[in-house]
């Protein structure tokens, strides 16, 4: 099928897009890359009144490090942000989880911070965005900007606590430090396919391997994403190399969540349920064969 | 197609009242200076106002490829983009990549190894492969995998256009293919 009709506009500005936005109905949809709005809107199960398209704002399509954050403007494309050196060296998690994000052909057009408002249940993006601490600047009614912790905006089971006819301007996310490993797993019935369950660690170990810091975030589990910061708690201080630690962690981080296991036409809850085990486990060692073993000896920091 | 002119070309569209905007966007080298409406796809603008037919519509929604072109040297979706969407962007179809006269290198790897039969998806194919040279992606690698989960072919099967396609990126041999990552 074919979009039913709406209006179109350049946004000049983040604020001019802001603007138009408050005035409008609320069937109004921000544009961005456009690869799950477009798809929606031919299908006719989502209309609107108005496109703001504001992939040509001055300042939103740039990728920069201050410190230990990497920030991402809202006009960064996914394969952009996949290859760029910058993300691959700073936030190499996310260089990881976007090549599991749609497939290239997707990715060339589809944002980073479009999957961050999207916040589809299948989604990559969101996982990372909590498992790095991301906080999300954001542009509402009148021009106020403020800062959202990832963890708040995903804080219900359903959506998100963005304001709303508001704009995320940009998300920022921890950059890695020196010797921290990182791993991502996802479960998906075939390459391209949104996430059964995807799983987001990362962590860094002491000198004699025992666990000084552990951040596990889950996906497609529930339909909003979560922080398992039992399974965290449980793990601190334990020896990174001690397996059954690992895997009774795994089923903690599962158990744990927030919300009831989705059920769909692609899978059962229980089978998400025990898939989410494996995948946190997975996500787990992986982080652990990347953590360096003379953690603190030198700050590879930019 | 029309110059750069200041005017826009006006489009044959049946709704007058149909909200429009003015795009200026270079296909296959020409620029282009249209008044489209605002929720034309591209795929529809390619094919059925600048007779670009090479691309093909099947699914509509992003997940088959038979509509994939490149936009500014990345294969990218035509049907899950809106015109108006390109604008100042280079869009290239599989008419601006033909060869002068027969077949293009891509072309004839696809017919040496039987990559296809019907071909409705090769048009699709071949974009993304033009894409991959532009990165420069290595035979081996798995991100040939990924961009082949981009399409999806009905007929020939997949072995056969893996083989083409990793000749396309200068792999000497055809060995089988293994698992994917």
């Amino acid at each position: 099928m074919k979009p039913a009709k709406f209006r179109y506009v350049r946004a000049e500005t983040a604020d001019h897009a802001v603007d138009v936005l408050s005035n409008a109905d609320d069937t109004a949809r921000i544009l961005a890359g456009g690869q799950s709005l477009i798809p929606a809107l031919s299908a006719r199960s989502v209309t609107a009144s108005l496109l703001l398209d504001i992939m040509r704002c001055p300042g939103l399509d740039g990728v920069s490090q201050t410190g230990g954050e990497v920030t991402i403007g809202a006009a960064c494309r996914q394969s952009q942000i996949e290859h760029s050196s910058l993300t691959r060296k700073s936030i190499p998690l996310l260089s990881e989880a976007l090549g599991w994000v749609a497939m290239p052909q997707v990715r060339s057009r589809g944002t980073v911070v479009g999957c961050l408002a999207q916040a589809n249940a299948g989604g990559e993006v969101p996982v990372v965005a909590l498992a790095l601490d991301a906080e999300f600047h954001i542009l509402a009614r009148g021009g106020v900007r403020c800062r959202m912790p990832a963890q708040d905006v995903y804080a219900v089971e359903t959506g998100t606590r963005l304001p709303p006819r508001s704009l995320i301007v940009s998300a920022s996310l921890r950059a890695r430090v020196a010797g921290e490993g990182w791993g991502f797993c996802e479960v998906q019935l075939r390459q391209g396919h949104f996430a059964l369950v995807c799983c987001a660690v990362t962590l860094l170990l002491e000198e004699d391997r025992r666990i000084r810091s552990v951040r596990i975030a889950v996906g497609g589990l529930t339909a909003s994403p979560y922080r398992a910061h039992r399974a965290e708690k449980a793990l601190m201080g334990e020896d990174g190399d001690n397996d059954s630690a690992i895997r009774d962690a795994a089923h903690v981080a599962s158990a744990e969540r927030p919300w009831p296991a989705r059920t769909d036409l692609h899978a059962t809850g229980a089978f998400r349920a025990k898939a989410a085990v494996a995948a946190v486990a997975r996500a787990l060692t992986d982080a652990r064969s990347r953590c360096s073993r003379n953690t603190g000896a030198t700050d590879e920091r930019v | 197609m029309s110059g750069s002119d200041s005017t826009p070309q006006e489009m044959a569209w049946n709704d007058s009242n149909e909200s429009r905007t003015p795009l200026r966007v270079i296909v296959n080298g020409t620029q282009v200076h249209v008044l489209v409406p605002d929720r034309l796809l591209l795929s529809d603008f390619l094919r059925d106002h600048l007779g670009l037919t090479a691309l093909k519509v099947a699914c509509g929604e992003g997940a088959c490829g038979a509509c994939t072109i490149v936009m500014d040297g990345e294969p990218a979706r035509s049907c899950t983009l809106l015109a108006v969407q390109t604008e100042g962007a280079e869009i290239l179809t599989l008419e601006g990549i033909n060869a002068p006269e027969g077949m293009n290198h891509v072309q004839q790897l696809f017919q040496q190894h039987h990559a296809l039969q019907c071909g409705y998806c090769t048009p699709g194919w071949l974009m993304s492969v033009y894409g991959m040279i532009q990165r420069s992606i290595h035979p081996d690698s798995n991100e040939v995998g990924r961009y082949l989960s981009g399409h999806i072919c009905r007929c020939t099967g997949y072995r056969n256009i893996w083989t083409a396609v990793r000749r396309a990126l200068g792999a000497m041999s055809d060995k089988p293919v293994s698992g994917e990552e």
